[in-house]
């Protein structure tokens, strides 16, 4: 699959036609694209449009933007002009169509990219596996009888199948960087707030953010700077890396553990690994302000139309709804009293190094994954390793270890608030040292949009 | 004048407590999700009870 790059450069050159990139785009998510169960809808009459506008600023002699022609999907919680948002839920089929596109959309648009469908999820982002009572079980691509991970799931199985070079989801607590994980991309959790959430449908307000997959660094740099206006943060000439040790060594796999000790070793970091203390009361403080802030969304809708929900959605929700306000009250004064000394023991630290799912991805027929020596539920646990991030508000990469013929696997590299640039820099150093890089999925060979971008097949 | 230390708020667990709560907040449980109401209940009692530095908060 060409990447994002390779599509503008070649569109704003007049070496591609964004109308014959659409087009083949569109074909082969009719062809290919429905064993996945990732697309929603296909927005063909709008791809078309969007193209033919591209092209016909390049015949003019302008610039159609750095993303010239470069077709991608989103979420389906992002509103897209003329159609109704649906946040992969059947509640809001009769809901008016959105008047404009969320902001971020706008942003890919006025920059030349070509929106061509919305990608499935788990109902209103509840999730971690893309388990979807209406649309179906989001497939990995890598191996389609295992889940893709969530909620993001559409957006990330349909770049890793190289159906499209880059998707935008949402990551409230990994909802991004779990598939990127599973699926073996590249996945961004940006600072809290630093990626625009305007007309993205929310689901809990203290950690809901937008980022996007890609299959190169390079095209997750292009994208934060169509995204945000400017170039990333700038990276220290040095960095200072280290490992996340405690609970996150604990339940890792052993590739992981590997990757981190041996990149380690790259960096001249020979201390132990840093264990955050109360790593596990954060986890779970988050999973409640999660539960409550959900539930509260939620509640009107589930007073009058609760059996119009996806059954384990709906379940999860109502039990938020029912927590004491004064359990959430605590829940916020511990990540206020939390954050501080932790912001301060990592301080002296560029890049922390984490596992950002504790396995490879759970089967389709057996969803469970194993935690603390315990079998628990994909659905709710395979977080465990993002969310604790979240809680502390910190700019997050998904990066995928190099292991051509397994299933894929990935790292958090985690910055401080603020210097995504670090974490782009230091992912690029990671790439050209072979570290990390995405591998080409032996189900789809070849991908959409035939080309080279320098991964192993 | 209130206690000094009171007891911290306590998920609803029995049948009787979780009617009671969602009926204050203009919510009926339907019959098909009281088990997993209930599920989840438990799940998030566990996770209070973590955050609240009870068992496997050390791990």
């Amino acid at each position: 699959m060409r990447s994002a790059l390779e599509i503008a450069h070649g569109v704003r050159h007049g070496m591609l036609s964004a109308v014959a990139v659409t087009e083949q785009c569109l074909a082969a998510l009719e062809e290919r694209a429905g064993p996945l169960v990732a697309v929603t809808r296909v927005l063909s009459e709008r791809a078309r449009d969007e193209a033919r506008r591209v092209d016909a600023m390049v015949a003019r002699g302008e610039d159609p933007g750095p993303l010239a022609g470069v077709p991608y999907g989103v979420k389906d919680l992002f509103d897209v002009a003329g159609i109704a948002t649906s946040a992969g839920s059947a509640i809001f089929d009769d809901a008016p169509a959105a008047g404009r596109d969320a902001e971020a959309v706008e942003r890919l648009r006025a920059a030349g990219g070509v929106l061509v469908a919305t990608l499935n999820m788990d109902e209103f982002a509840y999730g971690f596996a893309t388990i979807n009572a209406r649309h179906g079980t989001t497939r990995n691509p890598h191996d389609p009888s295992r889940l893709a991970g969530g909620s993001s799931g559409g957006s990330a199985a349909m770049v890793a199948a190289g159906l499209m070079p880059f998707s935008l989801g949402s990551d409230t607590n990994g909802s991004v960087r779990v598939p990127a994980s599973l699926c073996g991309l590249y996945g961004l959790k940006p600072t809290h707030g630093a990626l625009p959430l305007e007309g993205v449908f929310p689901f809990a307000e203290s950690f809901d953010d937008v980022g996007p997959f890609t299959g190169s660094i390079a095209d997750m740099v292009l994208l934060w700077e169509v995204l945000t206006g400017g170039p990333a943060s700038a990276a220290p000439s040095s960095l200072k890396v280290a490992r996340l040790g405690g609970r996150f060594r604990d339940n890792a796999d052993p590739a992981q553990l590997a990757a981190m000790d041996s990149i380690a070793r790259a960096m001249d970091s020979a201390a132990a690994p840093l264990v955050i203390p109360d790593i596990a009361r954060a986890r779970s403080a988050a999973f409640v302000i999660t539960a409550c802030e959900g539930g509260r969304l939620h509640r009107e809708t589930l007073a009058r139309a609760a059996m119009s929900y996806d059954p384990q959605v709906r379940d999860r929700l109502l039990a938020g709804a029912l927590l004491p306000e004064a359990i959430y009250e605590e829940a916020q004064a511990f990540r206020a009293r939390y954050k501080a000394p932790v912001l301060d023991l990592i301080a002296d630290h560029d890049v922390l190094l984490a596992p950002a799912t504790p396995c490879t991805a759970p089967s389709v027929a057996d969803p469970r994954i194993e935690i603390d020596g315990a079998m628990s539920a994909a659905r709710a646990d395979l977080g465990i390793h993002t969310q604790a991030i979240t809680f502390l508000g910190l700019p997050s990469l998904a990066v995928p270890l190099r292991r051509p013929g397994q299933l894929p696997l990935g790292l958090q590299l985690i910055g401080r608030p603020g210097c995504e640039g670090t974490l782009f820099a230091f992912a690029k150093r990671l790439e050209d040292e072979g570290f990390i890089g995405v591998t080409v999925p032996e189900a789809f060979p070849a991908g959409a949009l035939a080309g080279s971008r320098g991964i192993d097949a | 004048m209130p206690p000094a230390n009171p007891a911290p708020a306590s998920v609803p667990r029995s049948p009787d407590e979780i009617a009671r709560v969602a009926t204050a907040r203009g919510i009926v449980i339907p019959s098909a999700c009281a088990q997993g109401v209930a599920d989840n209940l438990a799940l998030l009692e566990r996770h209070v009870a973590r955050m609240r530095g009870g068992e496997g908060a050390a791990a």
